[in-house]
């Protein structure tokens, strides 16, 4: 359940830009998963700390694949 | 995840790559806010933004049916104009030179070239994506993934080199301009206004000789002809590679600019 509601949190930022600017505003990548982790709560959506750092890491390793 | 469907929140965010999925092809796009465009290539002005972890986990994907609703929405400027190129043949300095003065008229195209051997010590000490056996579909290069692994790296090297020089010169038309790299920067301000139908005031000019004293892939460094150096880095093996793959049609391309600049003058 909890990666769904990453995902949906996801979605949920990609169509508020107030929520995208405060999101880019923190660079440091400790705070910014804390920051995503309650931004996500405040949204009713539940996900945690580790689950945030994994998503981060799964989309690093995807854009190193080769490009079309 | 979900993909997007509102054009309208595409707004300054860039496509950064396409992919498939289940035979439909997709975009992925890169949030890059007001920043201009003006690193020497694409990649590292998505590395930095990329940088920052928002950017990172929050990324629009669409179908790629969404470029051309979004170009109904929102008409963008027609390409002026497009650089083909060998590589390592200065197409990054036309690029940045260009881009100083923000000239795209019309949607001309050059073809740049370099003397083949220069293009293939510079490949062999650094090679980029399409240079790397495997890397890139070897159809692509008329060879088969067997061949790529058991050729000599010169050899690889000069087919894949051969293969767009052919290319080049199978798709030569009057919208083309051939350009050897021996005839930058001065070939910018000499040769391309005419071609692209423009006009450079005398500041204009003085920006782009400022911007051709850079190196063009890193701006903080003076640029510095590194022709000798290159020739002394010919091997034998890169000799021979050379000259049976390439140079044939290094010459002809030779010949073909040679023929269009007298057309031009006549």
């Amino acid at each position: 359940m909890s990666l769904e509601d990453l995902e949906q949190f996801q979605q949920i930022v990609l169509r508020d830009a107030s929520l995208q600017a405060a999101l880019r505003e923190t660079a440091d990548r400790e705070a910014f998963i804390e920051l995503t982790v309650r931004l996500g709560r405040e949204s009713g959506c539940v996900f945690t700390h580790e689950e945030v750092a994994q998503a981060l890491r799964a989309r690093r390793r995807a854009l190193l694949e080769r490009w079309v | 995840m979900g993909m997007t469907t509102d054009v309208r929140q595409l707004s300054k965010w860039t496509p950064l790559r396409l992919y498939w999925q289940e035979s439909s092809a997709f975009v992925d796009w890169c949030y890059v806010g007001e920043q201009r465009l003006t690193d020497p290539f694409y990649d590292q002005t998505v590395e930095r933004s990329l940088r920052n972890p928002c950017n990172l986990l929050f990324r629009h994907q669409t179908p790629i049916e969404t470029l051309g609703q979004l170009q109904e929405a929102e008409p963008c400027l027609p390409p002026r104009g497009f650089i083909f190129h060998t590589s390592r043949c200065g197409s990054t300095l036309i690029s940045q030179m260009l881009a100083s003065l923000r000239a795209f008229p019309g949607v001309p195209r050059i073809f740049l070239y370099r003397e083949p051997a220069e293009v293939m010590v510079s490949q062999l000490r650094r090679r980029g994506a399409h240079m790397i056996p495997g890397a890139i579909e070897p159809a692509l290069f008329d060879m088969d993934m067997a061949d790529v692994f058991r050729m000599p790296q010169e050899e690889y090297v000069a087919r894949v080199l051969a293969k767009i020089c052919g290319e080049a010169l199978r798709h030569l038309d009057d919208e083309a301009l051939l350009l050897n790299y021996r005839q930058l920067p001065e070939a910018v301000w000499s040769a391309l206004p005419g071609f692209f139908g423009v006009d450079y005031a005398e500041p204009d000019l003085e920006r782009m000789r400022r911007a051709s004293r850079l190196d063009a892939k890193n701006p903080s460094l003076a640029f510095a002809d590194d022709t000798a150096e290159k020739a002394r880095g010919v091997t034998d093996a890169v000799r021979r590679a050379c000259e049976q793959l390439v140079e044939p049609l290094y010459q002809k391309l030779e010949a073909a600019r040679t023929a269009r600049r007298h057309r031009r003058s006549a």
